[in-house]
């Protein structure tokens, strides 16, 4: 048959015809492409963009994270599963908002009625990873996922949140675990050729059982979203691990972390070295837990030059850009205006936020004027004292510091060798790699005049903006009261217990403390002598996560001040009359500022 | 020897060009690596967490320019198009005019996309030099294309012809200096798949100018 057939050229036609028709949607995809982002629009205010503005850390689309509580209830119910493996019976720690440690809408300052995603959890019309505008909608977080508290009396009465202290229940962590896990999870756990268990066909048919059926849209971007999150949990499993099962998510033998904590290092190494974070001190995994801190009165004029426990960064807008990429900003979705402009407006709406005030918050526990008194006096002595000089004190509704006193350190770094802290937060490797690599991803990836390209990085301390320290730094404590349990790493429950004038526990349980407003801070039942890092047995739904300072990583030494109230580490001091009455008073200004 | 019909030539380039501009897009939008697996060496296909689309499309469309240029250019160099074959010419205008849809397509996310027309950014990641070279080429292929068609074969004299020596030379030399220097120490699969467009680009170079010396009849590609 020779090329001039006439069936060549009606197949040719027929091509052509079919290339035209492609074309033709290639461009109507690339017009419509552009109305995607059209509900991506900044934030009104800066309140806004830090409780309800995506900061590129979408999660999945709607439709699918709707279905993962009914399609995974043993990822969606660690603690249950936790609990159940160790025997213990107890009723259900809730939904997987109580067992994540989320805050629930209703308890918001400002609740949503439209929406049923718990406080910090948002929906937009961005893709993960690129934030490339969206057909459909996707669940993401904000700042305030993390920045946001609920401060409990007693754990089972919920109490209305407060923005910008860091969520002392949230297991953020055990969250993403089980985020990936379900992405690898297989119909037969036992068998690991077996099909996946999320699949679209599961989405689909857990929607068609509500009623809903996906829309074209959302079914072409669910099995897209499914593909790329499984592909990017295997390399997340190629450099760290497999993800753990439900139960052992809050069991603090394997996630280690538990509320209220990261491990913000291990996080950056992975996620800008590619690395799995190992420790300086030698062959093992970096354990340098991080409490998610209060952002309160982050402008320098109040905070100091630098910020983060360890005074690492020294730009607002670095700092938020930076946490954001721990959580899965990048470049491309920190690009995008609406994204950069939350960024923006979530780190100014830091800048002077203040705390609530105690008696604002816990109004059945009012001070008394005797209580103001001693704080305003005796209290406010004592602070000037012993803490003062590192971490500055009030100033109307800011904070400021003696700028001209030879005894200032606030701002400065303490060494490790001078405060005594646990040491694994700041003992990672690659920690000067880690800092360049971050400036010069962020510092070349966006473009010159992008607002959010703040970083840079030299070797020269004076001229950098991310740095390793290798100490701890001395900054603002507005808002003490607020900041429970206490030391970077969260291993000191209250606050009688950091000045000196109870002994420091060694053990004590973790997970939905009530509040402890005499001691000031998170009360915990006393934990077996049986039960430690080795045997950790969850007590109850609330106090499930054994929190042992012998664990490395966990040490509630160091940061002894007044040093005779801590005369030894393993046995408290013995205070005089005096040196006891002084530490009250000290309490109770902490519970004023 | 029957002419070639005009619209078969049209559609034996055209569907191709179409297909694959279809095919990029849509891997750029559901973030699919189009490279085989075997020379990307990447076996994670990572969908919507994949890289940015717009810089997908950046990336596949002057993949697909290299595509059509690369034999436009070979013919250029081996035949004498004003003088060549009807067939010959017309391949030649259609390869080199599709390539240059696609560098303009190329130049339009690059530019008014990824750079959102900030030519002060695009001059700061990209050195003056090379964002000259660019916009000349584009400006210049732009102008040859719509003048070769117009004028026909042997159409708008010395001028043209000059011109289309120019816009040849100068994609054969930006692609080359592109896709081998630039892309020299690249170790991605992406760079890799640039840096065999230029190599194929150079091939094809050489062998049509090696053609056009020893090849005895070589103008009139009969």
């Amino acid at each position: 048959m020779s090329l001039t057939h006439p069936i060549f050229g009606i197949v040719r036609g027929l091509a052509f015809v079919v290339a035209l028709a492609g074309l033709g949607l290639t461009v109507a995809l690339v017009v419509l492409e552009r109305t995607w982002d059209a509900e991506n629009r900044p934030m009104a205010t800066d309140a806004e963009a830090f409780v309800l503005g995506s900061i590129g850390t979408e999660l999945a689309p709607v439709v699918a994270f709707e279905t993962l509580p009914e399609l995974f209830p043993d990822e969606f119910h660690p603690i249950d599963a936790f609990l159940k493996s160790q025997g213990v019976a107890d009723r259900s720690a809730g939904d997987w908002i109580d067992q994540f440690g989320f805050i629930r809408q209703t308890q918001a300052p400002n609740p949503r009625g439209d929406m049923q995603l718990p406080v910090g959890f948002v929906v937009s019309r961005h893709r993960p990873g690129s934030g490339a505008g969206s057909p459909i909608p996707f669940v993401g977080l904000s700042c305030a996922a993390c920045h946001s508290g609920e401060v409990r009396l007693d754990p089972d009465r919920p109490r209305t949140a407060h923005y910008g202290i860091g969520n002392a229940t949230m297991n953020l962590l055990a969250f993403s675990e089980a985020l990936r896990g379900l992405l690898v999870r297989r119909v037969d756990d036992s068998d690991p050729k077996s099909e996946y268990r999320l699949t679209l066909q599961a989405i689909v048919d857990v929607q068609a059982k509500r009623g809903r059926t996906l829309t074209m849209w959302e079914k072409t971007f669910t099995a897209l979203w499914i593909r790329g999150a499984r592909a990017e949990a295997g390399g997340y499993r190629n450099v760290i691990d497999e993800p753990y099962p439900p139960q052992r998510l809050f069991d603090p033998r394997f996630m280690m972390a538990g509320p209220n904590r990261t491990q913000p290092f291990r996080s950056l190494v992975r996620i800008h070295l590619d690395r799995p974070g190992w420790s300086d001190r030698g062959h093992r995994m970096d354990q340098g837990f991080s409490k998610v801190p209060a952002v309160y009165h982050q402008d320098p004029e109040y905070h100091g030059e630098w910020a983060q426990f360890d005074g690492s960064v020294n730009d607002l807008t670095a700092r938020s850009t930076l946490a954001a990429s721990t959580a899965g900003g990048n470049v491309h979705n920190l690009s995008r205006p609406d994204i950069a402009s939350h960024i923006l407006g979530a780190a100014e709406y830091t800048r002077r936020l203040a705390p609530p005030k105690w008696d604002d918050t816990f109004p059945e526990h009012a001070l008394t004027a005797e209580q103001r008194a001693l704080a305003a006096g005796a209290g406010a002595e004592a602070y000037r004292k012993h803490c003062g000089h590192c971490h500055g004190e009030p100033a109307g509704a800011g904070w400021t510091w003696d700028k001209q006193s030879p005894k200032n350190l606030f701002g400065a770094v303490l060494p490790l060798s001078a405060i005594g802290t646990d040491p694994e937060r700041v003992e990672f490797r690659h920690a000067n790699e880690v800092s360049r690599e971050v400036a010069e991803k962020f510092g070349a990836g966006f473009r010159k005049n992008h607002p959010l390209a703040t970083f840079k990085w030299d070797a020269d301390p004076s001229r950098t903006n991310l740095r390793s320290t290798g100490g701890y730094y001395c900054g603002p404590i507005a808002g003490t009261f607020l900041r429970a349990p206490y030391l970077h790493n969260a291993s000191v429950l209250t606050l009688a217990e950091l000045v000196g004038l109870e002994p420091r526990r060694a053990k004590f349980y973790r997970g939905r403390n009530g509040y402890d407003p005499v001691k000031v801070g998170l009360a915990s039942p006393d934990v077996p002598a049986n039960v430690d890092r080795n045997n950790p047995k969850p007590r109850d739904r609330n106090h499930y996560f054994v929190f042992d300072t012998a664990e490395r990583g966990n040490s509630n030494r160091g940061h002894r001040y007044p040093a005779w109230g801590h005369f030894h580490d393993d046995e408290p001091a013995k205070l005089t009359d005096a040196q006891k009455a002084e530490l009250r008073a000290l309490i109770e200004y902490l519970k004023t500022i | 020897m029957n002419p070639v019909p005009r619209f078969a030539t049209f559609a034996n380039v055209f569907i191709p060009f179409a297909s694959l501009l279809t095919g990029a897009n849509l891997c750029a939008e559901a973030g699919i690596n189009p490279v085989p697996a075997a020379l990307a060496g990447d076996p994670h296909l990572k969908g919507l967490l994949a890289g940015n689309p717009t810089f997908a499309r950046v990336m596949y469309s002057i993949w697909i320019t290299f595509l059509f240029a690369t034999p436009a250019v070979g013919l250029f160099l081996l035949f004498d198009i004003r003088r060549a074959a009807p067939v010959v010419h017309r391949y030649w205008l259609l390869l080199w005019s599709f390539g240059f849809v696609a560098y303009a397509i190329h130049s339009y996310f690059a530019t008014v996309v990824w750079f959102e027309s900030d030519f002060a950014q695009i001059v700061e990641r990209q050195s003056l030099p090379v964002v000259i070279v660019n916009y000349v080429l584009l400006a210049a292929w732009g102008v040859e294309v719509v003048a070769s068609v117009a004028l026909g074969q042997g159409g708008g004299g010395v001028w043209l012809h000059r011109l289309q020596w120019f816009t040849h030379l100068l994609f054969l030399a930006a692609a080359i200096v592109a896709a081998v220097v630039f892309y020299h120490s690249g170790t991605t699969p992406k760079a890799g798949f640039s840096l065999l467009l230029g190599v194929a680009l150079i091939a094809f170079a050489a062998f049509a100018i090696v053609g056009r010396i020893f090849w005895r009849e070589p103008a009139s590609g009969q």
